[in-house]
This record gives C-alpha cells, sequence and structure tokens, in this order.
C-alpha cells in the first residue's frame, strides 16, 4: 500500500517537472540561426565582427561558436552528427576537400563575378571531385624573414652560405636558415637549389611523374652548401618546430627563418628587426618557391537537416564578395585571396599577399597520400634526418625519400 | 518534539529525487527522439523504467545498490566495447563515414551541377498568382525572367523594373517577399526548382542567386548504379561502399558509404604485408614494453621497500622523496623528460656534452621509454610492496629462522612468493595499464622514430593503442574499421591475459 502511494506521488511528481521543462524546451519553429565554427584564433577575431549579424544573409542570424584550439574543433567535427553538427565551418582547405569526400560538405556554384576575383588555382584548393564545395578566404604561405642585423639579405643561395660560415666562424650564428613549423617551410630550400616536389604540366596542372625531389641539380648543391666534411649537416640549413631552430632565429642566433604571418607577432615581440623576402635561388636567377596553402569556409551538409542550406549559400557569396574579404582580412590580418581588396592591406599583410603569387598550390590529395608508405611531410623529416643528422648521404636518403613520394603522387593524382 | 518523522522525510525525498531523476529522462528522451536518435531513446526508456521499477519495488532490494553502477558499466565499458566490435566489420573510413541512403543523397546532390555557360541570375523571391515564385535577372545579358515551379517566361524590357545593377526588381503581378519569409522558406526553396526544358531548370543558390542546372548524374530504378551523362561512364556499386567505372575499377566516386565487410580488417591485418608488417612488430613491443615495464618497476619498488622497511635514518623524508615522482602530473613529467631527453637542445645532452640523438634511434628510444616509465610508476610500486612486506606474518619469519633458513632463503622462498600472491591482481592491472599506456608514448616519443625511408610505416616505440590511434586519427586518411578492429584485438588480448593471469594466481577462487 505504501508502495503504492510513494509511486503515486513519484508519478504526479515526475509528470508535473516533466511538464515544466518541456515547456521550457522552444517550440519547433523554423530555424533561421546559422551555426559556424571556428578555432580560437579566428573565433576571437571575427566573433566580434560577425557574431550576431543579421545581414550577412538576411533573414537569418549569424551564430559563431569558438572553439579553445583547431584540435578541439576538429574532434568535435569528427564526432558530429545532423543534431550537433555546425552549418558552416571556417578551417584550412584541406577541412572542406575531407567533408567533400566523406559526404559533409555542401556543393555550391560559382557567380562569374566571383570566379573573376577569386585565383582559379584557390578555387580549384577548394573543390573535390570537379564540385564547389567551399570558398577560399586566406592564403597560408611562408617567407623568409631576414634579421638585418646580419646586413641586407642576400641575392644569392650562395651569398646566403658565405654570410652564414662568417656569422658561425665567429661564433655569432648556430643556424643559417630555418624551415619553421616543421617541413612545412622547408620547400623553398628545396626549390632555391634546384630541388621540389612535383613538376608541372603546360597546363599548370602537377605533372606527377616528373618527381624534383632528388633532382641531380640539387644533389649537387646540398652536398656542396648543406653538408659539413663528415657528410652531415653543417647547421646551414635546420627544420623543426618553433622550439628549435625558431626559437634560435628568436634569439638572434639564426640569419633567417620561412616561416608564415603567424609568426609576426612573436618575431616583432623579440625585437628583431627583418626584411620579408623570398629565399634566394642558388644563383639569384627565377624565384624559389613556398607552398600556398588556403584558409577556406563551407557550408555543411547538416545546414541542409537545419534547414537553413540556402542562408549558407548566401553567406558564404557574402564571404567570397569584396566586402565579405576585407572584413574578415582585416579582422584576422591574413593575407586575403581575392584578388580586388589588395589596396586596403597593411605591408606585412600586403608582403605575404605578394609571396603567395610565386607560391606553389599545396595539393592536399598528393602531399597527405601515404600509399607508397608515408606522405611527403613524414618523408621530408625522415629524408632530412638521414641526409643531414645521421649522414647518409643527400644522394642515397633523397633517391629513397623520392621513391615514396613517386607511389604517393602516381595515387594521389586519381584521387583529386 | 519531531513533528515530522524521519522516515517521512526520506520518502519525500525519495520520491522527489526520483520525479527529477525520471523527469530529466523523460526530457532527454523527447530530446533523443528529436533528433531521430532512437536507439538512445530507446536505452533511456529502459533506464527509466528500470529505475522506477527498482527504487518503488520490495522486490529489488539489492538491485538499489547494483542498478547505478550497472548503468554506467553498461554505457561506458559494454556499449563502447560493443559499438567497437560492431564497427570493426565494416569498410569505415575516410570517405567511407555516412550511410549508403544519405551517400546517395549526397550524390545526387553533387550531381546537379551548373550548364557548361555557368549561366547564373540574380533572383527575388515573392508569389506571383498565388504561387511561389521568382523574379530572376541573367547576370551576363541582364534579361529579367518570371519563374514558377511550372515554367520560366521571358519578360518584355520595360514592363519590370530594375535597379542601378540592372536587376530585375518587381514586375507586375509579382509580390517581393521579406528577408524573414525567405528564411522561413529555406525548406521549400531548397528543393524548388524553374522548369526550363526537359533536362534543364533554374535552381535556387542562395536567398538571391540562382543558377541554370542540369542533372549529371542518373541512378538506375534499384539504386545500384548510376550514369555520369557528360562522359557517359557507367558507375556501379563495388559492394565494398563505392561506386567505381564499370571498367576502370580506380574512377571511384565519393562520398561512399560504411559497409559490412566482416572479414576486410582482420583478415587485411593478417594478410596484407602493409597492415601485419607493422602489426606483427608493435604486437611483439608491446608485450615486451608492458612485461619488461612491470617487471623493472616492481623489482625497483620491492627493493626499495625492503631498505626502508629497516629502521634507518631519516626513513620519513626519504619515503617522502621516493612518493614525488608518483604525486607530480604524469604527463609533465613526460614532457620534461621529452624535454631532457631532446636531441639537439635537450638538457642531458647540454651537461654532459653529447649529441647523441637519444628519442631518434630505435634502440634508444626503447630505452629512454622504459627508463621513464620506471621513474613514473616504481613509487606506486614501493608502496604497494611496502603495504605487503607489513601485512605479512611475522610469526612465518620467526619460524624460517627456528628452522634454520638463512636471510636469503627466507626472502626468496618465503616471503617474495608470499608477497607476489599478494602483489598478482595488480601486476596484472598493471601490466594492462601499460598494455595501453598511450600517454607515456605519445607523449615522448609520438611512437617514433620511424625509419619511412626504409619502409617503415609504424613507429619504433608503437604500441597497439598508438598506432590504432594513428590508424584512425593520425592523417587526414583516418581507417577508423581498421582502428577498431585493432582495438578488438588488443581487447581480446589484454582479456585473456588478465583471466589466465587471475586463475593461475588463484586469486579469484580465493575472492
Amino acid at each position: 500500500m505504501k508502495i503504492r502511494k510513494n509511486g503515486i506521488a513519484a508519478g504526479i511528481a515526475a509528470v508535473a517537472t516533466a511538464a515544466m521543462l518541456a515547456v521550457s524546451v522552444p517550440a519547433h519553429a523554423a530555424n533561421t540561426t546559422i551555426n559556424i565554427w571556428m578555432d580560437d584564433q579566428r573565433g576571437a577575431q571575427l566573433s566580434p565582427v560577425w557574431d550576431g549579424s543579421t545581414t550577412i544573409a538576411p533573414g537569418y542570424t549569424i551564430k559563431i561558436t569558438t572553439f579553445s584550439s583547431r584540435d578541439a574543433m576538429m574532434s568535435a567535427w569528427d564526432k558530429a552528427t545532423a543534431a550537433s553538427g555546425p552549418d558552416m565551418m571556417f578551417d584550412a582547405v584541406s577541412s572542406t576537400t575531407d567533408a567533400a569526400k566523406n559526404g559533409k560538405a555542401l556543393p555550391i556554384v560559382l557567380t562569374a563575378t566571383q570566379k573573376a576575383e577569386l585565383p582559379a588555382a584557390a578555387l580549384g584548393a577548394a573543390s573535390y571531385q570537379g564540385t564547389q564545395y567551399g570558398i577560399p578566404v586566406d592564403v597560408d604561405t611562408t617567407t623568409m624573414y631576414w634579421n638585418t642585423k646580419f646586413g641586407k639579405a642576400p641575392k644569392t643561395f650562395a651569398a646566403l652560405a658565405a654570410t652564414f660560415q662568417k656569422y658561425k666562424k665567429a661564433g655569432k650564428v648556430t643556424t643559417g636558415i630555418c624551415a619553421g613549423d616543421g617541413t612545412w617551410g622547408a620547400l623553398p630550400v628545396l626549390t632555391a637549389l634546384g630541388g621540389g616536389a612535383w613538376g608541372y604540366k603546360a597546363d599548370g596542372t602537377p605533372d606527377v611523374g616528373k618527381v624534383l625531389f632528388n633532382s641531380p641539380a640539387f644533389v649537387k648543391n646540398a652536398n656542396a652548401l648543406l653538408v659539413d666534411k663528415k657528410g652531415k649537416g653543417n647547421g646551414l640549413f635546420a627544420w623543426d618546430g618553433w622550439d628549435g631552430c625558431g626559437q634560435s632565429f628568436v634569439n638572434g642566433k639564426a640569419l633567417a627563418i620561412n616561416t608564415g604571418s603567424w609568426r609576426l607577432s612573436a618575431i616583432i615581440d623579440a625585437g628583431i628587426n627583418y626584411t620579408l623576402q623570398p629565399v634566394p635561388t642558388i644563383d639569384g636567377k627565377g624565384t624559389s618557391h613556398q607552398w600556398s596553402g588556403f584558409g577556406a569556409v563551407f557550408g555543411t551538409s547538416y545546414s541542409k537537416d537545419h534547414g537553413v542550406d540556402l542562408g549558407v549559400k548566401t553567406a558564404l557569396s557574402y564571404f567570397a564578395s569584396q566586402k565579405g574579404a576585407l572584413a574578415y582580412a582585416t579582422a584576422t590580418k591574413r593575407p586575403p585571396v581575392n584578388s580586388k581588396i589588395g589596396s586596403h592591406l597593411s605591408a606585412d599583410v600586403a608582403g605575404f599577399a605578394n609571396a603567395a603569387k610565386t607560391g606553389a598550390v599545396q595539393v592536399n590529395g598528393l602531399l597527405g597520400d601515404n600509399t607508397g608508405g608515408a606522405n611527403w611531410y613524414d618523408v621530408l623529416s625522415s629524408t632530412f634526418d638521414a641526409a643531414f643528422t645521421k649522414g647518409q648521404g643527400v644522394k642515397a636518403s633523397f633517391d629513397k625519400g623520392a621513391k615514396i613520394l613517386k607511389v604517393d603522387w602516381a595515387h594521389g593524382i586519381t584521387t583529386l | 518534539m519531531n513533528l515530522i518523522k524521519p522516515s517521512a522525510i526520506s520518502a519525500v525525498l525519495k520520491v522527489m529525487s526520483l520525479a527529477l531523476a525520471t523527469a530529466l529522462l523523460v526530457w532527454m528522451i523527447y530530446t533523443a527522439i528529436l533528433a531521430s536518435d532512437f536507439i538512445i531513446a530507446g536505452v533511456l526508456l529502459i533506464i527509466l523504467i528500470g529505475a522506477n521499477w527498482v527504487y518503488f519495488s520490495k522486490k529489488a532490494v539489492a538491485s538499489k545498490f547494483l542498478f547505478p553502477g550497472t548503468v554506467l558499466l553498461v554505457i561506458f565499458v559494454i556499449v563502447p566495447i560493443i559499438y567497437t566490435a560492431w564497427m570493426s566489420v565494416y569498410n569505415y573510413k575516410t570517405g567511407n563515414e555516412i550511410t549508403k541512403d544519405q551517400a546517395i543523397t549526397q550524390l545526387k546532390l553533387v550531381g546537379l551541377v551548373p550548364d557548361a555557360a555557368g549561366t547564373t541570375y540574380d533572383m527575388v523571391l515573392g508569389k506571383a498568382h498565388g504561387q511561389n515564385a521568382v523574379l530572376l535577372t541573367d547576370q551576363a545579358t541582364h534579361q529579367a525572367f518570371l519563374g514558377d515551379a511550372n515554367k520560366l517566361t521571358p519578360l518584355q524590357p520595360g514592363s519590370y523594373t530594375m535597379d542601378k545593377l540592372q536587376k530585375a526588381i518587381a514586375a507586375p503581378g509579382f509580390t517581393v517577399a521579406s528577408a524573414t519569409d525567405i528564411a522561413a522558406s529555406n525548406t521549400w526553396l531548397s528543393t524548388f526548382t524553374v522548369p526550363v526544358s526537359n533536362v534543364r531548370f533554374v535552381s535556387p543558390q542562395g536567398s538571391d542567386v540562382a543558377a541554370l542546372m542540369h542533372e549529371k548524374f542518373k541512378f538506375n530504378a534499384g539504386l545500384t548504379q548510376l550514369q555520369d551523362t557528360a562522359s557517359g561512364v557507367v558507375y556501379v556499386d563495388n559492394g565494398n561502399g563505392n561506386f567505381v567505372a564499370k571498367n576502370d575499377a580506380t574512377k571511384v566516386l565519393f562520398p561512399g558509404w560504411r559497409q559490412l565487410n566482416p572479414a576486410e580488417n582482420y583478415i587485411g591485418l593478417l594478410t596484407n604485408p602493409k597492415l601485419s608488417g607493422p602489426f606483427v612488430g608493435v604486437f611483439i613491443w608491446t608485450i615486451s614494453f608492458a612485461f619488461i615495464s612491470v617487471l623493472m618497476m616492481w623489482a625497483l619498488g620491492l627493493t626499495l621497500a625492503i631498505a626502508m622497511d629497516k629502521k634507518i635514518k631519516f626513513r620519513g623524508f626519504y619515503r617522502a622523496i621516493l612518493i614525488l615522482p608518483y604525486a607530480m602530473p604524469s604527463f609533465m613529467s613526460i614532457l620534461i623528460w621529452a624535454g631532457i631527453f631532446n636531441g639537439d637542445y635537450g638538457a642531458l645532452n647540454n651537461l654532459l656534452g653529447l649529441h647523441v640523438q637519444w628519442l631518434n634511434d630505435a634502440w634508444l628510444a626503447k630505452g629512454v621509454i622504459l627508463l621513464v616509465n620506471l621513474w613514473l610508476g616504481f613509487p606506486y610500486f614501493y608502496l604497494i610492496s611496502t603495504g605487503a612486506l607489513q601485512a605479512l606474518p611475522t610469526d612465518i619469519e620467526e619460524a624460517a629462522e627456528i628452522d634454520g633458513a638463512t636471510g636469503s632463503q627466507i626472502f626468496w622462498r618465503i616471503k617474495l612468493p608470499l608477497i607476489f600472491q599478494i602483489l598478482s591482481p595488480l601486476l596484472i592491472g598493471s601490466f594492462a595499464f601499460n598494455f595501453n599506456n598511450f600517454n607515456l608514448i605519445y607523449l615522448l616519443t609520438k611512437g617514433g622514430p620511424t625509419d619511412v625511408l626504409n619502409g617503415q610505416t609504424a613507429g619504433a616505440t608503437d604500441i597497439l593503442i598508438t598506432y590504432a590511434y594513428k590508424t584512425a586519427f593520425g592523417s587526414n586518411q583516418q581507417n577508423l574499421g581498421l582502428a577498431c578492429a585493432i582495438s578488438v584485438i588488443m581487447f581480446v588480448i589484454v582479456g585473456a591475459l588478465s583471466m589466465w593471469s587471475l586463475k593461475r594466481s588463484r586469486v579469484l577462487e580465493e575472492m
């Protein structure tokens, strides 16, 4: 009897509480909120500008969700469902193509104006299997910061090597040029010495049959300039994360570093006076090349589930427009992709925008492919390690790396 | 004077607590149903019914204590194990993450492509003759049209109003919708098309832009194959989660879908040289690492416990020092050790004037891993060994001494076997922990070094859990199904070893 009484009382209480909670659940009206995910950097910079905006996509309200880090955002993205996923996301362009491959990106159609203002290479990077998915918004590229304490930036790589030997003997530097951010900043050194990744066909597309990684010119120049008598690296070229040779540059112990605009404030804060220019080629002719990656924004397939896909497409048009691109570049200080807003940029941002013009497009489908056993980044660090740290020979090490890359790219090109 | 009996207060509290729990569960079920997560809704419903039955029935007194733990065990242990095992029999990787229905829906969407000329229109949404309609202006020719679900009608110049950008903004019989109306119309507008011919139509591409489109992919009735109408290539279901070109299996359409393929991941681990080679090496190192780690930690911990068991000066101080590594968060210790052993900038090389690449050589890195693990783990073994030593009955030792046993004999033949028996469950637990010691490996070496130039795809210090993590999340080419298969194998190994060891030490029988 007591049990029954308790049960009845609990039932009444439960129903009453559930009713109260249910009332607090909003009624199911048409959704007009566009939820955009950003990492900590973009989120902090763009939330004050765009969060709550009702003008980017008229009739819709922009809601920016900022994550504590990019890792946190990508972790949430991996676990996202139709219920929890965003409507749009800002990230490296590889996220756009990955989302497209996984069926989580919204296909879009570009207008003639957008095609005219956004470089074809950048648009191509945000497309997958011939379909456009994202709008490229910024250029991630690198250039060489030269510490002017050591005089003017050299015009040839040979002059850079001579300057390094001079200051090394004097005990003033330990590193010549540092490839910052791991292996990402190494390409201009490779290309300056006659090497690189892949060749290009006449139409500008990658020629993956032409692997430049172990080109005879590079092997010859690297043997002449980058290794010592013991066959190990002589310090002219170093590569690793920001805590290694990057720190040496900040400490004034490296002549130069090849890195991106994201290091500007750290270098300025360290009191380093610098000039920005490409890594000089061996003889000063032509130019070296650095990777050009892009940041992009794309609409997700979840936006369709949320009933805001058209609003998302409208917002994408805004981000592709000059007005949207300028607002983005001003807030983030990242070099823009939109070619029409250059005159509004600061000198440093413009410097990186210029660097992007000689950039080699970072084709993620090729660089990330590991069919041969490892991808470009892992091959590069292992090759550098073998050639310059372990002293296993430049030719032998780069030949092994090239063999793997050839397999990677032969497969990778079929997936683009 | 007690106005309210304690039993009444507890009854009220019980009813209120259950009412609140019930209400929350009802709310969660409602939310899960709204999100179409019917399995979750079903599980929550079972918990709801179970909780109310257990706490309001006299027949389920014992379950009152077991119920919360059982629910948590099911949610956080049983379900993940079942889900992992379930996913391990799927082709589940980058490009094959969604269901087949979702993939086909997405392919149909991707198959709607702009015409070759890339014709786009400025669009104004509204109503004409009581129907939803769009006022379109060709962005290239500035020709205006009125479109509805039935047809596209060109408008005569002068019959409509243009703005300064030569975009038609009003026309007779056409009522412009407000921005709010447009947003509210998203659902129907996203599927709205204006037919232009049998194969072409105008489709909105935002609130104010539309494009001339056609259908690139034509599916057959059974949705088992599709044809690219531009190239004529026929794509067929390859049975493994993708549509591939009928005459060229290397031409694969994405997105694909998760495909049930029970044997692929497991057989691949055994037969695919790219997977089996690293897997065997990683497996051997995992067992060795866990075994050697436990052995070393126990040996050192026990030695120190025996040393500290004697009454020596400053014993309390030494004991405090010995457990310091245990008191410090392990991830901090590991990162500090990683800095100390850095080949270029590490303190060890700087202090000794060496240039040894401690973490860049396979054997040295393994040695460093074991050394750091010993540092992190010996205080625990010191503590439990001290406890075990103190728990040993002293009369056995005295009896042995009377029988003429030496100190060495007493230790090796009496104390050690007894300590081993006491500590067996903890040694087994420690072995299982180290078998899955992700933090140590990932923070110290990230599983490396990996000699990729000589064909290695797993790092020299990778253990199964880091290998599985890298397989699943280590690059932009994730293979979640394979990682699940590796996890299942790990689960079986650890489970079997634990059961075997527990049985061997007769702990189960004595419990």
